[in-house]
């Protein structure tokens, strides 16, 4: 057998092995829920009174509640959000206008359970709501609240398990190494290990140092950006987030200067092979950022999210990428 | 500066970039940028070069 063939088939074996090791470690219980409701306030009457969204805990354990109903839109009824077990008794319940909240842990036993969502539209709902509910109150200010009209409510709902922190960072952990064998698979299987060993010429390697140049001076200058305008920025975007497009741009422009003076691919590689899977990795990555965009996940209270954001960053860098490659292309065309 | 006799040379025994890359072992483009005068090779691969081309390295590289 080639060594190609060999090396590949390990590669493959050890990433289905990181694959199923996440599979393990995948943290239980761990479910999300969304209504979208229209409700009407008319004459201090909410219509419907309430919306319900059964869950079901598979294991008993203990859970964290996050329910979450920001609305740009702030509409004219406080929410109280409670959750009760099958035998009707409330075993979380909060109250807000518009709010994102988690709860303590709870101990949930397995079964099923009524989210229950109320719309407090006026003071006697909300009394009446904060009698059955004392922990959920008070609530300074309600009165502000309540006004006559119609809004479109989306209500999401995350239960996971309070102690699932380990096994986040084991399967975040696996994901790198996956990722690792599975760029060393692409990396084995674009090449062509018969002719000659892969390897960059003296003028590549020469060309890649100053791309590494470039790209620190580039990290220097949006490092400094950065400590200017970090606190202002930071209200409006997450610090992951902030850190995460300082190191696209460092990439992108490491790439740019890689791939305009020929020294991003070795001189055996495939070009084909990579052009396929980078844009594989952009239509994945973009499709991901999209449903990030619809789920509502981009912008939390005001903040961009490094949730909602990073494949779509991720997607446009490598279609960044496969430009840069399609433009290389046509200039060496023209010089030939 | 464009290095011309590198080209003339290389063109004299019929030989394209890329034939010459390969004898060299380097990529198509490094050869491109030597003849452009847009990289200057070190004296192992201009060594190569004069070799492959049977050249001294003042005939193909000496500026006066």
């Amino acid at each position: 057998m080639k060594k190609k063939s060999k090396t590949a088939i390990v590669l493959v074996l050890a990433s289905l092995a990181v694959f199923v090791l996440m599979l393990v470690f995948m943290p239980e219980g761990s479910l999300r829920e969304k209504l979208s409701t229209s409700v009407t306030v008319e004459n201090g009457k909410a219509s419907p009174e309430y919306s319900q969204i059964v869950i079901e805990i598979d294991n008993s354990g203990e859970y964290v509640i996050n329910p979450d109903w920001y609305e740009n839109d702030r509409p004219g009824f406080l929410t109280g959000f409670s959750v009760l077990d099958e035998s009707g008794r409330c075993v979380y319940s909060t109250v807000g206008g518009l709010l994102k909240i988690e709860s303590k842990p709870l101990e949930l036993a397995a079964g099923k359970y009524i989210c229950r969502i109320d719309h407090l539209c006026s003071a006697d709902v909300l009394e009446t709501f904060l009698t059955m509910h004392p922990e959920a109150g008070p609530i300074p200010g309600a009165a502000e609240w309540f006004s006559d009209g119609k809004w479109e409510m989306t209500y999401s709902l995350k239960v996971f398990e309070a102690d699932s922190g380990f096994g986040d960072i084991l399967v975040i952990g696996a994901g790198v190494v996956l990722g690792i064998l599975l760029a060393a698979l692409i990396v084995t299987l674009s090449r062509d290990w018969n002719t000659k060993p892969g390897k960059y010429d003296e003028r590549q390697i020469a060309e890649q140092g100053k791309s590494y140049k470039l790209a620190f001076y580039t990290f220097l200058a949006c490092a400094t950006v950065m400590i200017v305008i970090s606190d202002v920025l930071t209200k409006y975007v997450e610090m992951r987030l902030q850190l995460f497009i300082v190191f696209l741009i460092v990439a992108a422009v490491m790439l740019t200067h890689s791939v305009m003076h020929d020294a991003y691919f070795r001189m055996d590689e495939s070009r084909r092979f990579y052009v396929i899977f980078f844009a594989f990795l952009t239509v994945f990555n973009i499709g991901i950022g999209i449903r990030h965009l619809i789920a509502g996940e981009a912008i939390v209270d005001g903040v961009f999210t490094f949730i909602g954001f990073a494949n779509l960053l991720c997607g446009v860098l490598s279609a960044y990428l496969l430009l840069l490659i399609f433009i290389k292309k046509l200039r060496d065309r023209e010089e030939d | 500066m464009k290095n011309l006799r590198l080209k003339a040379a290389r063109a004299s025994l019929d030989m394209s970039q890329q034939d010459l890359a390969d004898r060299v072992g380097v990529s198509r483009q490094t050869i491109n940028a030597i003849e452009k005068g847009d990289y200057n090779p070190t004296i192992n691969l201009c060594i190569a070069i004069c070799k492959v081309l049977n050249k001294t390295l003042d005939e193909l590289f000496w500026e006066t």
